[in-house]
C-alpha cells in the first residue's frame, strides 16, 4: 500500500499543477482584455492633461502600442515573474505592491480564523452537549444572528462601541497587535459560526456512536469522554474546512481592510479597477487565482492523505 | 462601496447622536487628549501617487511633498502667498518677462549638498522632457519655449527660457507677464530634484531609503497605504521656524474611517481631502462642535451644458436652465455643509477681483425665456440627461426636481463611476455633466481659461471668440487693475451665455483638535505645516486666549 501511494500523491500534484497553468493563462487572458473595455484609461483625471503630455505617458508605458502588441509583451514579461509597473503608483511595481501587502492580508485572516477557531469549537461542542437543550438554542441562536448579519455591519458596531464610547481598541490602521483585534473579529465572526454548526452537527453524531456508550458504560467521566474521544471524532469536518477558509479569508477581507483602513492586498484589488491601473488588476487578480488554485490542491492532497479511500483521479 | 457606505451610515449616524446624547455633552468632536510627545498627526487621504514633486498631481501627493520639497519660493504658512524659499530674493524686470532669482547659501539638500541655479535647470527640463511624461508638464508652460520643447517640436533643451547664471543665480524668461509666477514657483511642478539621486535609483528614488529632499521635514518611513513618518530637518535653512519633530500622516481614503480616527483620538487634523468627513455628518456637527472649521475653496460645482445638441445649443435655454435653479435650497437645504450658493464662475477669494452678485434666482423670468425659445411650458423640449459621478447624484436629483417644478422640464439622472464619467466629459458624450474646478492658483486666470475655445477642460464646447480675444489680451496686460477688470468682463459675456451653469462655491470641512495650533484655512491650495506645534496644556490656556486658527 505505502510504496503504491507516495508515487501517486506525486503525480496527483504534478498533474494538477500541469492542468492549473492553462487556467492560469486563461484568466490573464480574460482579465487583461476585459479590463481595456472599462471606459476611460489609468491617467484620466479631473484635470485634462494637454494631449501631447498624454501621448508622452502613453508612450511611456507602451499604452500607445497596438493592443495584442502589449498583450505579447505582458505575457511574456509574466514568464519572469514581472508583472510591471502600477500606474498609478509609479514608484512602486505591481510585485513591491503584492510583497507588502500579501502579507498583511495573510496575518489578518490567520487572526480571523484564530478567532473562529477559539469561538466556534467550543460553541460547537457546548451545544452537542446540551443537544436540545438552552444552551443549544442560545448558541444556534447567536449563530445564525453571525450568519445572516454581515461584515460592514458587524465592523462599524464593533467600531462604535469598542473605539468611540470604550476606547479600547483603535478604529483602524494597521501595526499593533491592538489594531488587530477588531478586524479580526469582523473578519472571523462569519467563520466562527460555520465552525460552530460543523462542529455541533458532527459532536451530536458523534456522541450517539457506540464507542461512546461503551465508554459511557464502562464509567469514563464525561469531560474525558468530550477531550479524549468525542472531539478527536468530530474534528474532521473542521479540518477539511480549514483549506478553502485560509483561502477565503486571505482574499475575501476586502470589504475589511475598507471598514479599518488595513493595507492589506484586498483594497488594491478593488481600488485598481476604479482607477484602471491595469497592471495592478491583472496582477492581484492572477495572484489570487493561483492561491486559491494553490489551496484547493492542497485540501485535495490532505482530503486523500486523511482518507485513504479516495482515489487519485 | 457606495451601499456599504450607506449602511455604516445608517449605523453611525445615530450612534453618535446617541454618543453625544449619553456622556458629557462636549463642545469637540470626540477625544481631546493631546499626543505623547512633539507629533502631530493627520489623515493625508488616498496614497500619494507620487512623492515625485516633479511628477505629482493629485491634492494628496501635495500634502506630503510641500512637507518633503520646497521651490525657490515657498506657501507662507499663513496665507499661502509666495515667501522667500531657496531663493533669498529675486528680481523682476521691467516687462514683468524676466525673473532672476538668488539663492540663498545655506539652502541645502539633506544629503548635504547646497541646492544650486543648476539643479533647477535640470529639475524644470526633466519635467518638460517628453520621456518623462509629467502630467502637470503644463504648468512650466509660462516660461520661454517650455511649450514647444514638452511637445516634442524643440529638441534643444539649451533654448529653454532658463539657465543658470551661477551657482546661485538663475534666469527665467517667460513668454508674457504672469502676474501669479511667484505662486507658480512655490507650486510642487516647480520644486527641484536630486540629480544624482534619481539618476541612480530611477523611478525608486523616493523610497525612504534613498529619498534626498530639501524641504523642512525628512522621510523617515512610508508604508504604502498606511502610513508616511516625516520628521524636522535639521538642515532646512529655515529649521528654527519648525516647532513640531514629527509628523505621521496616515493614509486613509474612507471617509468614515478617517472621522472614526479622528473621533478616536488617533489623529489630530482631519484636513480637507484627508479622507473627508462624511457629508451626511455635517448637518448634525455643524455648530454643534468648535473644532470643525467651514471655509470656502476657491473650488466651484457646476454644470457643462454641451452646446452641440439642440436646443441646448440655444443660449436662451441655457440661461433659462439656469435662473430656475433656486441655488440657497441646495446649499443650505440639501447639502447643508457650509457650501456658498453662487451663479458666478470664479469664486469669491481671488484678491482684487469684483466681488460676485448674489445667486440669481427668478423662476418667472426663465419659464418666460423657455417661452421665448420657443417651450412655453415646457412643451416640445426633450427629455434630456445629467451624467454625473455618484458623489454629485443628490445634487442632480434636486436639480431633476428644480426644472421640474419651474419650467416643467424632465431629466433624467445617469449616475456614472468616476472614470466613466470623466470619458464621457471629455468626449462631450452628454447633455449635462456635474462638473467641480478646483482652482491651482490665487489668480483668476485658474478659472477663466477654462471657458477659452482650446481648453482641454472646456467640455461644453462653448466656443466664443470675443471671450478667447479678452482672456488673451488680459494676458499681455501689464496693469494690474486693467488686467483683472477685463478677465471680470470675459467671465460676464460667458456668464450671459451660460454655458457652465455654476451652483455653489464649494467650501472645505476640517476637524482640528483644540490643542493644535498653527492650522491656518487653505482656501486654494495645501498648507504648509512649518508652524504647527501641539499645545499639551491646552486646557489651561484655553481659559486665557482664544488660539487656533481663529
Amino acid at each position: 500500500m505505502r510504496d503504491r501511494r507516495k508515487p501517486a500523491v506525486i503525480k496527483f500534484i504534478i498533474r494538477r499543477v500541469l492542468l492549473s497553468i492553462p487556467v492560469i493563462f486563461m484568466v490573464a487572458t480574460t482579465t487583461f482584455f476585459i479590463m481595456r473595455l472599462a471606459p476611460g484609461g489609468p491617467f484620466m483625471s479631473e484635470k485634462a492633461i494637454p494631449p501631447e503630455i498624454m501621448a508622452n505617458i502613453q508612450s511611456k508605458y507602451g499604452l500607445d502600442q497596438p493592443l495584442l502588441v502589449q498583450y505579447g509583451r505582458y505575457l511574456r514579461n509574466l514568464l519572469h515573474f514581472d508583472l510591471g509597473p502600477s500606474y498609478k503608483y509609479p514608484e512602486r511595481t505591481v510585485n513591491d505592491i503584492i510583497i507588502a501587502g500579501f502579507p498583511v492580508s495573510l496575518e489578518l485572516g490567520l487572526a480571523a480564523l484564530l478567532f473562529a477557531l477559539v469561538i466556534g469549537i467550543p460553541a460547537g461542542v457546548i451545544a452537542a452537549v446540551n443537544h436540545r437543550g438552552l444552551a443549544d438554542h442560545l448558541t444556534m441562536a447567536v449563530i445564525f444572528f453571525g450568519i445572516s448579519v454581515p461584515t460592514f455591519v458587524v465592523g462599524p458596531l464593533l467600531i462604535f462601541l469598542f473605539s468611540l464610547v470604550l476606547y479600547w481598541f483603535p478604529p483602524g490602521l494597521w501595526g499593533s497587535p491592538e489594531q488587530l483585534v477588531l478586524p479580526a473579529i469582523t473578519l472571523g465572526l462569519p467563520y466562527s459560526v460555520y465552525v460552530a454548526r460543523l462542529m455541533r452537527t458532527e459532536m451530536v453524531e458523534v456522541l450517539e456512536q457506540d464507542y461512546i456508550r461503551t465508554a459511557r458504560a464502562e464509567g469514563v467521566g464525561e469531560f474525558r469522554i468530550l477531550w479524549k474521544h468525542a472531539l478527536n471524532g468530530s474534528l474532521l469536518p473542521v479540518v477539511s474546512f480549514l483549506g478553502p477558509a485560509v483561502a477565503d479569508l486571505v482574499t475575501g477581507s476586502i470589504v475589511v481592510e475598507k471598514i479599518f483602513a488595513i493595507p492589506g492586498l484586498g483594497r488594491y484589488f478593488v481600488d485598481s479597477a476604479f482607477s484602471r491601473d491595469y497592471t495592478v488588476v491583472l496582477g492581484t487578480v492572477l495572484f489570487y487565482a493561483i492561491l486559491l488554485i494553490l489551496a484547493n490542491l492542497v485540501v485535495d492532497v490532505a482530503y486523500r492523505v486523511l482518507d485513504p479511500r479516495i482515489e487519485y483521479s | 462601496m457606495e451601499s456599504v457606505n450607506k449602511f455604516i451610515l445608517l449605523l453611525l449616524a445615530p450612534s453618535s447622536v446617541v454618543l453625544a446624547a449619553c456622556g458629557p455633552r462636549s463642545e469637540y468632536f470626540g477625544n481631546v487628549e493631546p499626543p505623547a510627545g512633539n507629533v502631530f498627526r493627520f489623515t493625508v487621504g488616498a496614497e500619494p501617487e507620487y512623492l515625485d514633486p516633479g511628477r505629482s498631481t493629485a491634492l494628496y501627493d501635495a500634502r506630503v511633498s510641500v512637507l518633503l520639497f520646497e521651490g525657490l519660493t515657498a506657501k507662507d504658512p499663513r496665507t499661502l502667498r509666495p515667501r522667500p524659499g531657496v531663493a533669498e530674493r529675486w528680481d523682476i524686470s521691467e516687462d514683468g518677462r524676466t525673473y532672476t532669482f538668488h539663492i540663498r547659501k545655506n539652502a541645502l539638500w539633506s544629503d548635504g549638498h547646497p541646492v544650486t541655479a543648476h539643479d533647477f535647470v535640470y529639475s524644470w527640463t526633466r519635467v518638460l522632457d517628453p520621456k518623462t511624461g509629467a502630467r502637470y508638464a503644463g504648468y512650466l508652460y509660462a516660461i520661454a519655449n517650455a511649450e514647444a520643447f514638452n511637445q516634442g517640436k524643440l529638441k534643444d533643451a539649451a533654448q529653454l527660457g532658463f539657465r543658470a547664471i551661477d551657482d546661485s543665480t538663475l534666469e527665467v524668461r517667460l513668454n508674457a507677464p504672469v502676474p501669479y509666477f511667484l505662486y507658480l514657483t512655490a507650486f510642487e511642478t516647480y520644486c527641484p530634484v536630486p540629480r544624482r539621486v534619481l539618476e541612480r535609483y530611477g523611478d525608486h528614488w523616493t523610497d525612504p531609503s534613498h529619498i534626498v529632499t530639501d524641504g523642512p521635514f525628512l522621510l523617515r518611513e512610508h508604508r504604502p497605504h498606511d502610513r508616511l513618518v516625516l520628521e524636522r530637518n535639521p538642515s532646512y535653512w529655515n529649521a528654527q521656524e519648525l516647532r513640531i519633530d514629527r509628523i505621521i500622516a496616515y493614509v486613509v481614503d474612507d471617509q468614515y474611517t478617517a472621522t472614526n480616527m479622528y473621533e478616536a483620538g488617533m489623529v489630530d487634523w482631519l484636513p480637507y481631502g484627508g479622507g473627508g468627513i462624511p457629508p451626511d455628518f455635517l448637518p448634525y456637527m455643524r455648530g454643534r462642535f468648535r473644532d470643525l472649521k467651514t471655509f470656502p475653496l476657491i473650488a466651484t460645482i457646476y454644470y457643462d451644458v454641451n452646446v452641440a445638441r439642440p436646443p441646448l445649443n440655444n443660449p436662451v435655454v441655457r440661461r433659462a436652465l439656469s435662473l430656475a435653479i433656486d441655488r440657497r435650497e441646495i446649499t443650505d437645504g440639501l447639502l447643508r455643509a457650509g457650501d456658498l450658493p453662487a451663479s458666478n464662475f470664479v469664486p469669491v477669494g481671488f484678491p482684487g477681483y469684483p466681488a460676485p452678485p448674489p445667486p440669481e434666482y427668478d423662476p418667472k423670468r426663465a419659464a418666460a425665456l423657455l417661452a421665448e425659445a420657443g417651450f412655453p411650458n415646457g412643451r416640445g423640449f426633450p427629455e434630456l440627461e445629467i451624467v454625473t459621478p455618484p458623489d454629485r447624484r443628490k445634487v442632480a436629483e434636486a436639480m431633476q426636481q428644480l426644472w421640474a417644478r419651474n419650467l416643467n422640464l424632465h431629466f433624467s439622472i445617469h449616475s456614472e463611476e468616476f472614470a466613466s464619467f470623466l470619458k464621457r466629459a471629455y468626449s462631450h458624450d452628454f447633455d449635462l455633466a456635474s462638473s467641480r474646478w478646483i482652482g491651482d492658483y490665487l489668480d483668476p486666470t485658474t478659472f477663466t481659461d477654462l471657458l477659452e475655445s482650446t481648453n482641454a477642460n472646456n467640455f461644453s464646447g462653448w466656443k466664443n471668440p470675443d471671450y478667447d480675444r479678452l482672456v488673451a489680451q488680459a494676458r499681455l496686460e501689464l496693469d494690474p487693475v486693467r488686467r483683472l477688470n477685463q478677465l471680470h468682463e470675459a467671465e460676464t459675456l460667458m456668464l450671459a451665455q451660460a454655458p457652465v451653469i455654476p451652483f455653489y462655491t464649494m467650501a472645505a470641512n476640517e476637524l482640528v483638535k483644540p490643542y493644535v495650533r498653527g492650522i491656518y484655512p487653505a482656501t486654494w491650495d495645501v498648507l504648509p505645516l512649518n508652524f504647527v506645534s501641539i499645545d499639551h496644556q491646552w486646557r489651561a490656556h484655553a481659559g486665557q486666549k482664544e488660539a487656533g486658527r481663529d
